[in-house]
């Protein structure tokens, strides 16, 4: 190159050839002196094959950039045999050696990939692995632990509102320790007041009364018994007399007492009667008003109605047996406007009779009246 | 059909181009002509025809071209593109003789190929 002044036109050609050199395909008849430097310039063996084909006096003399493309694509080609016989089979030559190469680079990189795949096994094996619910072990169902679950928190169990909290456990505890005194068995105390040695009198006669029944009286003679009837509730006029006012309670007995020395004559069971009074005069009268609607009534309606009716107005204590007795068991039958039985209907005024009336009832013979 | 060269006349043309009649052995015209293959006339400069060597020996006075004495150079094997850029290039040269780090004239590449093959030819 000069100095100063300007380059060649050839150079400058050469230049503007190496520029669009890829378009390439035919120098013509140029020589290849003068394209050589063009050519040098080559990267792609197609092309340069192209041109072989298209300028056949190129071939034999690109044997350089033959070996220039080799050089640079083959690595290790001077073990290789990279020379063709014949200048026109460089192209066939350029091929196999880059077929060749292309294998080995695959081996290479398979081994490669093989012992990186048994390094990255070994490294995976260290490695905890996320596992999907479906991959775990399945676990046999235990029927019997199955508990509630619930979505919204997460806890287990019965949903109870017995559940103690810690310190409500502690505050059980210790009202537990409190009131344990008061818990313990406490040795038997005597208490004679209350204590019950005996059957009550009254039960026990009542029990030898049913007894001597129903050896005496054999089951097929029933008594005819009143029919009970249902009646309609009635509007009861009671005529309750003052307990408390004790003069008319005196007159009221002597009253009575007149009027029972007529009617009772015959008081079979006037022993037991007067016990049985007592003991009722005590204040067991529960017994006798239960046993009241029970006791199979005399032959005699009419004495029965009598002494029925004689209970109602008899002594303090026959009233007090009235007042325990249901007013629909006992008034309906005194009260003269309503009883459906005639028998009821008659009798006048109330007889009295010292007696209770009981099951022993029964068995009184029948008044003359 | 004649063109005349757009890298056309200084002065110093007129004079010399009067005087072609006198002996052949006198001062020759300033301007030579460059024809190409298909006909196109270039009216160059001598002096920068004589960039190509080619040229400056076929117009060498001493040498027994006959274009020597016309003047006229027939380039057959350049076609009128590239013999214009041919041209171009010779004055681009000429100017450029004396100066550092000239620009270089661009090429277009369609005829990369043919220009290189021309100035293989010329010398140049």
């Amino acid at each position: 190159m000069e100095s100063h002044g300007a380059r060649s036109l050839a150079f400058l050609a050469q230049k503007a050839c190496i520029k669009s050199l890829k378009r390439i395909d035919d120098i013509g008849d140029c020589p290849y002196e003068l394209i050589r430097p063009v050519l040098l310039k080559l990267e792609n063996p197609d092309q340069l094959h192209q041109l072989e084909i298209n300028c056949p006096h190129l071939v034999g003399r690109v044997d350089e950039i033959w070996l220039q493309l080799i050089k640079r694509d083959i690595p290790d080609w001077q073990s290789k045999p990279h020379r063709p016989k014949d200048p026109k089979n460089w192209w066939k030559v350029y091929k196999k050696l880059k077929e060749q190469t292309e294998k080995d680079r695959e081996q290479g990189a398979e081994k490669l990939k093989a012992a990186l795949d048994i390094i990255n096994d070994e490294r995976e094996q260290n490695l905890a692995k996320v596992l999907s619910r479906k991959e775990l072990p399945k676990e046999p169902i235990n029927y019997k632990a199955k508990t509630l679950y619930n979505y919204n928190s997460g806890k287990t169990g019965s949903k109870s509102g017995h559940k103690l909290t810690l310190l409500e456990k502690i505050r059980k505890e210790a009202r537990n320790a409190r009131l344990a005194r008061m818990n313990q068995p406490v040795p038997r105390i005597a208490n004679k007041a209350t204590e019950v040695k005996q059957a009550p009198r009254g039960f026990v006669e009542d029990q030898k009364l049913l007894a001597r029944q129903k050896t005496s009286a054999p089951v097929a003679i029933r008594q005819p018994t009143v029919p009970r009837v249902a009646k309609p509730p009635i509007a009861i006029v009671r005529q309750e007399k003052p307990a408390s006012d004790k003069a008319f309670l005196e007159r009221e007995e002597r009253l009575r007492a007149l009027t029972e020395g007529r009617r009772n004559k015959a008081i079979t069971i006037s022993e037991t009667s007067s016990p049985k009074t007592d003991a009722i005069s005590k204040g067991s009268t529960a017994s006798q008003a239960l046993s009241r609607p029970q006791r199979p009534l005399p032959q005699s309606d009419g004495a029965d109605d009598e002494d029925m009716g004689g209970t109602q107005a008899s002594s303090p204590i026959t009233r007090r047996r009235n007042q325990n007795v249901s007013a629909s068991r006992s008034t309906p039958k005194h009260h003269t406007g309503t009883p459906p039985s005639t028998r009821f209907a008659s009798p006048p005024p109330p007889p009295k009779r010292k007696a209770e009336p009981s099951i022993f009832m029964s068995l009184k013979k029948p008044k003359a009246t | 059909m004649t063109v005349r060269s757009t890298t056309d006349s200084t002065p110093a043309a007129g004079i010399d181009s009067a005087s072609s009649s006198t002996s052949p052995m006198t001062t020759p015209s300033p301007f030579v002509t460059l024809i190409s293959s298909d006909g196109f006339e270039f009216h160059v400069r001598r002096s920068a025809a004589c960039v190509s060597g080619t040229i400056r020996r076929m117009l060498n006075t001493r040498s027994n071209f006959s274009e020597s004495v016309t003047g006229v150079c027939h380039l057959e094997n350049l076609n009128a593109m590239v013999l214009e850029k041919v041209v171009e290039y010779l004055y681009y040269n000429e100017k450029h003789k004396e100066s550092r780090d000239v620009p270089d004239m661009e090429i277009p590449s369609e005829l990369c190929l043919e220009l290189l093959m021309a100035a293989e030819y010329l010398d140049t």
